[in-house]
C-alpha cells in the first residue's frame, strides 16, 4: 500500500510531468477501453483508429485542465467520447455521404441522453476495471484460486463449487475470501491509478 | 452484433459492475495485514494432517508447518510411557541431526509437544521407499521397468553409498541399511531415512565440545538384543558382536544383491531359519539368479563375506570398485594399433563384446576339438583324448584365472591382451596349422602388450622369443633370450641363422638360412619337433618360391625319423625321383600333436622309392605328383590314401604284400607291378 502513497498515480503525472513515458502509459491504459467502446457503438472501422488516437489526444489535452472537483472522471470520459465521436462522424457525413453505418450511429448518438449514455459508459468502465484486474491476479495465483473466485461470482453455492473444483468446502471458502480480499485491493488500486 | 447504445444490459455485465460497487461501498480502507502480523499470530506451530507411516518405536506424521508455511513429516513415538523410554528417541534426532548430506534425511526441530512427548521434524518426501520400486519391479510392472532400468538403480546405489561413506567419515554408523530405508523421490532424489538403530563410534579427534558432550550422552549400555532386520543385518549382528563400519558395508551389498537380482539376500519364511542363513552365509550367488556379468556378481558376493575381513574394508571400496564396473576401464592414450581400436571397440560394447567373445571361442573351440579328434588314427586318438582333457583343465583354469582377475580388478587392458594370448596359442592349437601368421601375428601383438605392462615377465619373455622365432624374425629373438630351458632349443638355430648375411624384415628369410636353422633344431634332438613343426608350417604357408625345398625336407625328415639308420635320401631334381631307403624309416611328412603335413607336394616328384623302410602311412603321399611309387617291404596296410593321387599309374608291390580285396578297390587305370 504505502508503494502507491508515495508514488504519483499516472494521472498526475500526466498533469505535472507530461513527458514521453507517461504519455505511452497512459495510451497502453486507456486505449484498450476505447477500442472495446467504439467497437461495441458499431463505428465503422476505417474510423476507428482515427478517432481512438483523437480521443486519446482529447484527453491527454484536457488533463491539466481537469480539477478532481469538477466531476467524475467517468463523466469527464463520456463527454470527451461522445463530443469526439459525434465530431468525427459528422465530418465523415459530410465528405462522404455514403457512409450508411456513419449516419446510423450518429443519430443513436443524438438522440440518447447524455445521462443514458454516461451510464452504459459507467457500466462499461466498471465491468472493464473488473475484467483488467481478474487479468491481473490470474498471471500471479494458482488456477484453482481464480477459478473458486469466479464461480463464486456466479453465485454458485460453495458446496458445489468443492465437488466442481474437487477440493474441501474450507477450501473454497478459505479461497473465495481471500481472493476477493486480494481483488478488492487490486481493484482499487488500479482505480486510484486510472481514474480522476 | 447489437449496438450498444441500444441493446440490452447482459447479466454478466451487471454482475461485474456490481462486484464494482461492491468493493467501493465498503468505505473502510483497511490496511493489508502484515507478514511479521500473520507470523506472530501463529499460535501452534505444527497442525497435525495425518499418520504416513509407522515404524517400531514412532509413528511418522505428515503436519503443516503453520510459521515457514510448508508441510513436514514428524516423528512422534508411539508409546506414551514414561520419560525415560523416549531415550532412544531423542537420541536418534540428536544423531540423525549431525548429519548434513544431500542424501541424507535432514531434521528441522527436534522439541517437546504439549503432551509432553519428544517429537523432531524432518524433510516430507513425495515418491516411494525403493523397497515400494523393487516391489513392482519384482511384479515386472512395465511401468517401473521403463522407469527404472539397473543402470538407473545402479546410480541410486552409489549415491546411497555417498551417504554411507559421508556419515562413516563423521563416524557414524547406519545398522539398519534396506530398501524400506532408502527414499526415492519423484525427480531421483535418493534419501537414507530411519537412523533409529545407528550408532557413533569413537576413536576420532575431537571436533568441537558439543559434538563430544552429545557422544557422552549417547553412550548406551551394551544391549544384549539382537537389533536388524534379516536378510539385510550382518553376521557379526546376528552373532551380537559390536558393528563397524563393515557392518554398513554388508548392509549395502544387501541392498546392491537386491537392487540387481529383484531377491532379497535372504528369502527364508521365518525369522530364526533367516538369520541361521544370515550367520552362515548361506547366499545364492546373485548371477544364478540374473542375468549379469560375473563382475558384478564378484562385486556383490565380496561385500556378503560372513568374516567382515573378507569383505571390502570400506564403503569407498566398494564405490569405487562399483564405478569401475560401470564406466569399463580404458584411460589412457595408447598408439594408435589394431589393439587399440580392439579395446575402444570393446569398450563401447562392453557386455556384448565379452560374451561373444566367451561364447564363440568356447564353440570354436570345443568343435575343433572335436572334429580333430575324428580325424585321427586310433593310435593318435589315444594321445588326442590326453591332450584334450589336459587342454580343458588347462582352459578352465585359464577361464577361471581370468574370472578372477577381471572380477577383482576389472583390468580390462590386461584381461584383453590375456584373451588375445590365449586365442592365438601358438602351442596349443589346432588352427596354427590353418592360419600360422594371423596367429603368429596376434600372439605377437598380445606379448607386446603384456611386455609393455609387466617387462621383465619372464613367461611373455619366452614365448615372445619363440614367436618371433617361427616368425623367422631371428635377429630380434636375442632381446628376449633369458634362461628358460624351452628357449635351449632354438639356441643352435639361432647362432646358425647368424652366420648367415641377408636382407632382414621380409616374411621369410633365404631358403639356405631357413635349412641351416631346421638343421640346428635337429641337432638339438627330438624335443625340438613342437618348435620345428611350427616354423616349416609357417614357412611353407609364407614361401613364395619352393626350388631346393627337398633340403627342408631332408632335415624335417631326419628329424621326424630320429632312430633312421642306414639313411638314404636320394632326390635327383632332372628324373624327378626320390629314394628313400633305411631300418626305422616311418615319417614321410611331419606331425603333431593336432595333425600332420605332408611334405612331398613341395618339390616336383613323378617316382617315389619308399621300399625296405617302416613307412606305413600313406597319406603323407596327399598332394604329390607321384606316377610310380615302389611300396615293397613297408608296412603299408591301408591303400586308400592312393585314391586321392590323380597322376599315380604304377606301383610296384610284392605279391603276398596285399589281400587281393585290397587290391580290387584300386582303379583299374594303375598298373600293379608284382616284384621281390
Amino acid at each position: 500500500m504505502s508503494k502507491w502513497n508515495t508514488r504519483y498515480t499516472l494521472i498526475q503525472r500526466a498533469q505535472n510531468s507530461p513527458d514521453n513515458d507517461t504519455w505511452e502509459e497512459f495510451v497502453s491504459s486507456y486505449k484498450k477501453f476505447i477500442f472495446y467502446m467504439l467497437n461495441q457503438m458499431q463505428v465503422p472501422q476505417n474510423l476507428i483508429d482515427d478517432l481512438a488516437q483523437e480521443i486519446l489526444l482529447n484527453l491527454w489535452s484536457k488533463l491539466s485542465l481537469y480539477a478532481k472537483e469538477k466531476g467524475k472522471f467517468r463523466s469527464w470520459l463520456t463527454r470527451v467520447i461522445r463530443n469526439s465521436a459525434t465530431d468525427s462522424l459528422k465530418k465523415e457525413q459530410r465528405y462522404n455521404k455514403r457512409q450508411e453505418n456513419a449516419s446510423e450511429v450518429l443519430e443513436l448518438l443524438e438522440n440518447i441522453s447524455e445521462s443514458d449514455f454516461e451510464k452504459i459508459i459507467d457500466r462499461e468502465w466498471r465491468s472493464y476495471m473488473v475484467e483488467i484486474t481478474l487479468d491481473s491476479l490470474e498471471s500471479q495465483l494458482s488456477e484453482t484460486a481464480i477459478e473458486v473466485f469466479k464461480l463464486s461470482l456466479k453465485q454458485l453455492p460453495t458446496e458445489e463449487i468443492a465437488a466442481q473444483m474437487n477440493i474441501t468446502t474450507g477450501s473454497v471458502y478459505t479461497l473465495k475470501n481471500r481472493v476477493k480480499e486480494k481483488f478488492s485491493r487490486r481493484l482499487k488500486q488500479l482505480v486510484r491509478e486510472l481514474e480522476f | 452484433m447489437s449496438n450498444i447504445l441500444e441493446e440490452q444490459i447482459s447479466d454478466e455485465k451487471i454482475a461485474l459492475s456490481d462486484l464494482y460497487d461492491d468493493v467501493f461501498s465498503d468505505e473502510s480502507d483497511v490496511a493489508e495485514p502484515s507478514s511479521l502480523d500473520y507470523l506472530s499470530s501463529q499460535k501452534d506451530r505444527y497442525e497435525i494432517e495425518d499418520e504416513i507411516g509407522h515404524g517400531g518405536a514412532k509413528k511418522i506424521i505428515r503436519v503443516y508447518d503453520t510459521r515457514a508455511r510448508r508441510y513436514l513429516a514428524m516423528a512422534i513415538p508411539r508409546s506414551k510411557s514414561g520419560s525415560s523410554d523416549h531415550n532412544s528417541f531423542i537420541h536418534e534426532s540428536w544423531l540423525t541431526a549431525q548429519l548434513d548430506h544431500p542424501n541424507i534425511i535432514k531434521i528441522h526441530e527436534v522439541g517437546v509437544n504439549k503432551d509432553h512427548l519428544p517429537f523432531f521434524t524432518m524433510d516430507l518426501k513425495n515418491g516411494h521407499s525403493l523397497e515400494q520400486i523393487l516391489k513392482c519391479l519384482a511384479n515386472k510392472d512395465a511401468e517401473y521397468i521403463e522407469r527404472f532400468p539397473l543402470t538407473k538403480l545402479l546410480d541410486f546405489f552409489i549415491k546411497i553409498c555417498d551417504a554411507i561413506s559421508y556419515a562413516h567419515s563423521i563416524n557414524i554408523l547406519h545398522l539398519d541399511l534396506k530398501p524400506a530405508n532408502i527414499q526415492i523421490g519423484q525427480y531421483g532424489e535418493v534419501v537414507v531415512c530411519d537412523w533409529g538403530l545407528a550408532k557413533i563410534i569413537g576413536g576420532r579427534k575431537s571436533l568441537n565440545l558439543n559434538r563430544d558432550m552429545l557422544e557422552l550422552d549417547l553412550v548406551e549400555d551394551e544391549s544384549p538384543l539382537i537389533m536388524g532386520t534379516p536378510g539385510y543385518m550382518a553376521p557379526e549382528q546376528v552373532a551380537g558382536q559390536a558393528p563397524t563400519p563393515l557392518t554398513d558395508v554388508y548392509g549395502l551389498s544387501a541392498i546392491l544383491y537386491h537392487l540387481v537380482t529383484l531377491t532379497p539376500t535372504i528369502n527364508t519364511e521365518g525369522c530364526t531359519q533367516a538369520l541361521e542363513h544370515t550367520a552362515v552365509g548361506k547366499i545364492q550367488a546373485a548371477n544364478e539368479l540374473a542375468d549379469i556379468s560375473d563382475g558384478l556378481s564378484s562385486i556383490i558376493m565380496k561385500g556378503l563375506r560372513v568374516d567382515p575381513k573378507e569383505r571390502y574394508q570400506s564403503v569407498l571400496a566398494l564405490q569405487n570398485d562399483l564405478s569401475k564396473y560401470l564406466q569399463g576401464y580404458v584411460t589412457k592414450a595408447e598408439d594408435p594399433s589394431v589393439i587399440k581400436e580392439a579395446l575402444f571397440f570393446y569398450r563401447r560394447n562392453k557386455m556384448i563384446c565379452l560374451q561373444a567373445c566367451f561364447f564363440v571361442f568356447l564353440i570354436v573351440a570345443s568343435t575343433m576339438g572335436f572334429i580333430a579328434s575324428l580325424q585321427q588314427s586310433w593310435k593318435s586318438e589315444q594321445e588326442a583324448r590326453i591332450q584334450a582333457e589336459e587342454s580343458a583343465l588347462k582352459r578352465k583354469q585359464a577361464l577361471d584365472l581370468y574370472l578372477k582377475e577381471k572380477a577383482q580388478g576389472a583390468e580390462v587392458k590386461n584381461n584383453f591382451a590375456d584373451v588375445l594370448l590365449w586365442n592365438y596359442q601358438i602351442y596349443n592349437s589346432k588352427n596354427f596349422t590353418e592360419n600360422p601368421e594371423t596367429m603368429l601375428l596376434n600372439a605377437l601383438k598380445g606379448l607386446e602388450y603384456k611386455l609393455e605392462q609387466n617387462p621383465n615377465d619372464s613367461s611373455s619373455q619366452m614365448r615372445m622369443a619363440l614367436t618371433l622365432f617361427i616368425l623367422q624374425r631371428y635377429e630380434q629373438v636375442p632381446k628376449f633370450m633369458g634362461s628358460q630351458t624351452e628357449l635351449k632349443i632354438i639356441e643352435g638355430a639361432l647362432k646358425y641363422a647368424a652366420d648367415f648375411q641377408y636382407s632382414k624384415g621380409h616374411k621369410n628369410v633365404p631358403l639356405p638360412v631357413f635349412i641351416s636353422v631346421i638343421k640346428g633344431l635337429r641337432e638339438f634332438g627330438y624335443s625340438s619337433v613342437a618348435t620345428a613343426y611350427r616354423a616349416i608350417a609357417y614357412d611353407i604357408k609364407t614361401r613364395d618360391n619352393f626350388d631346393n625345398y627337398e633340403q627342408v625336407i631332408e632335415e624335417a625328415l631326419k628329424l621326424w625319423n630320429d632312430h633312421w639308420e642306414n639313411m638314404v635320401f636320394d632326390y635327383n631334381r632332372e628324373a624327378q625321383s626320390l629314394r628313400i631307403k633305411g631300418k626305422n624309416f616311418l615319417n614321410l611328412g611331419i606331425y603333431d600333436q593336432f595333425g600332420q603335413i605332408p611334405l612331398l607336394q613341395y618339390i616336383p616328384i613323378q617316382h617315389l622309392d619308399i621300399s625296405d623302410t617302416d613307412f606305413e602311412d600313406l597319406h603323407y603321399l596327399a598332394g604329390s605328383q607321384i606316377e610310380t611309387l615302389d611300396i615293397r617291404h613297408t608296412k603299408v596296410k591301408d591303400l586308400s590314401p592312393l585314391l586321392k593321387l590323380p597322376e599315380l599309374r604304377r606301383i610296384i608291390l610284392t605279391q603276398v604284400q596285399f589281400p587281393q580285396e585290397a587290391l580290387e578297390t584300386l582303379p583299374k587305370t594303375i598298373e600293379l607291378n608284382f616284384s621281390k
